[in-house]
């Protein structure tokens, strides 16, 4: 077990090195200007720099707070009008016409909106992560629940389960591994949604520290915000991995 | 780099090749970026090619549109256009710190005595009387440590508002500031055409400060071409900025016309364009795209006396050969 | 017991009877509580619906606006189809090769979560400020939901039938593409819809910045303008082609897993 975890680990820093790897050859052999694209060297540097300040921390917690706080709704809604639409027919006459025509909106056209709404502070930043973030949750479990054996919900009903039970006793496990895969496709785009957000307007956050940045072309100060977001990224792919281990117990593991 | 990405740009890369070894039987085209709303000579370039005897026929023009001034010096530095539409601040900011060498090739508008001055609004209800009561207030400003913010910061010092930490400014478009300002998500904003025009036949809401009492003359906008563009393509360059200088004098003389234009560009109806468009309320232009190097001067200066950059001369942005007019 | 399975089927009677209309009458609802909705905040900002609606037939009817729109579409189809290409068999390889799998998912999880309108000024270095890019962007949004799709439908593909496949002598590939696909496609189909959804949003969104022509052209531009009608008749275009394209993905997915699922449609009834 030890052993395939630090294989795991050895497999998955192999392409992070090669991309820290070109970053650095397409500096040196001067593919693109310094101007342009820092040296990674640099970046890490300052990165470790500003992680010993407080500016930096408050501004990646504004980010971090919007992010939580927009996926949690997002999942919760996802999940909740998924099933339930997956499981009731008048809901479902309801859902799914609505889905289909709020789903590819692009929500960033409606910020403006939502600042006037919301004002520039928290909610209309969390607002615009639970919009973008809630339809890949919402398909995904609408998948999930839609496809799962209806042999598995007779016999709940026959063993006596009473049939509101049933759906998180047998519905709700049965969908979730397409619940979890929902979750992480929304988890990414929450990560981008709440940074342009803070790009468009805001006053705080990464995204703010980014576009400050970027509009005085100090671009070693553009691309930490940009590393700490993968760095999130990365974080948060290890905590859905444990949080997938804990919910899937008995499926096959890979 | 991911082995998809870069498939797709080993693609990117040959059919570059392949293009560019296509286009070298074509006429010379030349790549401009564009925002709106304020480059009228250039709208003309756009909408009415047949009016300048070389677009299409000795040269041609790639137009990309841009989303303010910043990208586009961005997009400069990154060689993806020839030439674009620049802000003084932007434009410094690029030279200084994006390694940027450009050449200011003529200017498209600037506040004129008595004319148009970007101004910062409030309601006419609110208990702001004067630039000394914004302290504690929320202020918008349409790009925070834009162009505007310089003279804006010199305005608030002067009335001893420190801009930095006795008020909370944040980014409102121009397009929202006035439903912000009416809606109270803030106590003052900035106001530009046509946003002005439109909120001013609404009234309630009124003028407490303008830009021009910080300066006069200031550039708003202006158009730089990457110098070393100019350098190897002077024909080219000239045979653009002559169009410029050209499109400017056609945008001045026939104003009916120039309002049918900006509106197949803004999609701005133009009864509310007709309300301001090329009047005394409006930004002033010069009636042949020539750039005022000693405002733009001062204009840096003042960025580096607020701190916003080092000490800049205007020379370095000057080719005597290329700048409008050209006739 | 009997009342229960009674309702059941009362809610599934009536279900019947307004399903044909529903989409209708959902549509409906939606621009009803705009248009309260937008008279109640009377605020510039948001038009009501009515407004937005009679400003569709001017983009629709402009040539330029409908030459924009199909710019921007078929942007999406190449870089819809592209994704398919290449995430499907990426995917797949995850999901049965603990290996790749392995060895893609901290750099996915490393680059997806970057905005791409963050690194504007490195891809028009290397790719200018046309098509290609805008491209690569909607490619990347495409790719993220079928990869994972593909990945968990791959891992739940059961043993057996790999077992079975291998008994009679098939390479892996072989495996790979006659039992690992098909036993995989509904959940790679879920995958793609979600990828349709994604790329009608990046088709406009990749225009925010930088563009030429295309649907986030017109919305943008109104935007930057406060041409709210316009800004709005175009998320309702937008909208509309979203349900076009739904039902059109629907029947292209039904022809594929007819075989699967006839339980796709049958709600389970016991609300």
């Amino acid at each position: 077990m030890r052993a395939t975890l630090s294989r795991d680990i050895v497999l998955g820093a192999i392409p992070l090195i090669l991309i820290a790897a070109v970053w650095q050859a397409i500096v040196s052999f001067g593919y693109a200007p310094a101007a342009l694209l820092p040296p990674p060297g640099a970046v890490f540097v300052r990165l470790v720099h500003q992680l010993g300040g407080t500016d930096f921390l408050a501004q990646g917690g504004a980010t971090l707070l919007r992010l939580f706080v927009g996926f949690t709704i997002a999942a919760v809604l996802g999940i909740g009008i998924g099933l339930m639409a997956a499981v009731h027919r008048g809901v479902d006459a309801v859902v799914r016409p609505l889905v289909r025509v709020l789903a590819p909106v692009p929500k960033v056209a409606l910020y403006p909106a939502l600042l006037l709404l919301l004002g520039f502070d928290h909610a209309s930043k969390i607002a615009l992560v639970v919009a973008d973030a809630l339809f890949p949750i919402l398909l995904s479990t609408y998948y999930g629940a839609t496809t799962i054996e209806q042999k598995l919900v007779w016999s709940a009903l026959a063993a006596g389960t009473p049939p509101h039970q049933v759906l998180y006793k047998v519905v709700l496990p049965a969908a979730m591994p397409s619940i979890l895969t929902g979750c992480r496709i929304a988890l990414v785009i929450s990560c981008i949604v709440v940074f342009l957000a803070e790009m468009i307007s805001s006053t705080d956050g990464l995204g703010y520290l980014l576009v400050r940045a970027a509009r005085s072309f100090q671009t070693v100060d553009m691309f930490v915000p940009l590393i700490s977001i993968s760095l999130l990224g990365l974080i948060l792919n290890a905590l859905l991995y444990g949080a997938r281990k804990v919910l899937l117990r008995g499926f096959p593991e890979v | 780099m991911r082995p998809t990405m870069k498939r797709l740009m080993l693609i990117a890369a040959t059919a570059g090749a392949v293009l560019s070894a296509g286009s070298a039987f074509a006429i010379d085209t030349i790549r401009v970026g564009f925002t709106i709303p304020a480059e009228e000579s250039k709208y003309w370039m756009m909408k009415r090619p047949e009016r300048f005897p070389d677009i299409g026929k000795t040269y041609n023009i790639e137009w990309t549109q841009f989303q303010g001034t910043s990208p586009m010096t961005q997009a400069l530095a990154a060689g993806a256009v020839d030439c674009a539409t620049q802000g003084v601040l932007s434009l410094a900011n690029g030279a200084v710190n994006g390694g940027l060498k450009a050449y200011i090739v003529a200017q498209h508008v600037y506040e004129k005595p008595g004319g148009f001055s970007v101004y910062w609004a409030v309601k006419d209800d609110s208990p702001i009387k004067t630039v000394a009561d914004l302290k504690g207030k929320t202020v918008g400003i349409s790009v925070l440590g834009g162009g505007t913010y310089g003279p804006f910061a010199m305005i608030l010092r002067k009335a001893g508002v420190d801009p930095e930490k006795d008020i909370k400014l944040v980014e409102t478009g121009f397009a929202v500031s006035e439903d912000a300002l009416r809606q109270g998500r803030v106590d003052a904003v900035n106001m530009n055409q046509p946003f002005a025009a439109r909120a001013e036949a609404k009234g309630g809401i009124h003028k407490l400060f303008s830009l021009s009492e910080a300066m006069p003359n200031i550039v708003h906008i202006l158009e730089a071409c990457r110098a070393d563009f100019v350098d190897k393509n002077p024909a080219l360059a000239k045979a653009y900025v002559r169009d410029i200088t050209h499109g400017m004098e056609m945008a001045l003389a026939d104003r009916a016309e120039t309002l049918k234009v900006v509106n197949e560009v803004l999609k701005a109806p133009i009864p509310v364009l007709d309300t301001y468009l090329l009047k005394d309320n409006d930004f002033g232009r010069d009636p042949k795209a020539a750039p005022n190097f000693d405002a733009i001067q001062l204009m840096l200066d003042i960025y580096a006396e607020t701190g916003m950059l080092p000490k800049l001369s205007v020379r370095q942005f000057y080719n005597p050969n290329v700048v409008a007019p050209i006739e | 017991m009997s009342a229960v399975a009674g309702d059941g089927t009362a809610t599934a009677r009536i279900g019947i009877s307004i399903a044909p209309f529903a989409p209708l009458l959902a549509c409906l609802g939606l621009l009803a509580a705009w248009q309260i909705g937008a008279l109640l905040l009377g605020t510039d900002s948001i038009p009501t619906a009515l407004d937005a609606l009679r400003a569709v037939p001017d983009i629709l009817g402009d040539r330029s606006g409908l030459a924009n729109i199909l710019d921007s579409i078929r942007r999406m189809a190449i870089g819809l189809a592209s994704a398919v290409v290449v995430s499907i068999p990426l995917g797949l390889a995850m999901g049965r090769v603990p290996a790749v799998a392995s060895f893609f998912n901290p750099i996915l999880m490393v680059t997806y979560p970057v905005p791409k309108a963050a690194l504007m000024p490195v891809i028009m270095l290397w790719l200018g400020v046309g098509d290609l890019s805008k491209t690569l962007v909607i490619f990347l949004a495409v790719t993220l939901p079928i990869i994972y799709h593909s990945f968990e439908g791959a891992k739940a593909v059961e043993e057996k039938m790999i077992w079975s496949g291998a008994a009679m002598g098939m390479s892996r590939l072989q495996i790979m593409a006659r039992i690992v696909l098909p036993a995989a496609l509904p959940e790679i189909l879920a995958g793609c819809r979600t990828g349709l959804v994604l790329a009608l949003i990046t088709m406009v969104t990749s225009e925010m910045i930088a563009r030429k022509s295309g649907a986030g052209n017109i919305l943008f531009n109104a935007l930057d303008m406060g041409q709210y009608d316009t800004v709005f008749a175009m998320i309702i275009i937008i909208g509309a082609l979203g349900i076009i394209f739904d039902a059109a993905f629907d029947r292209l997915r039904r022809a594929l897993v007819a075989w699967s699922d006839t339980r796709q449609d049958i709600p389970l009834s016991f609300s």
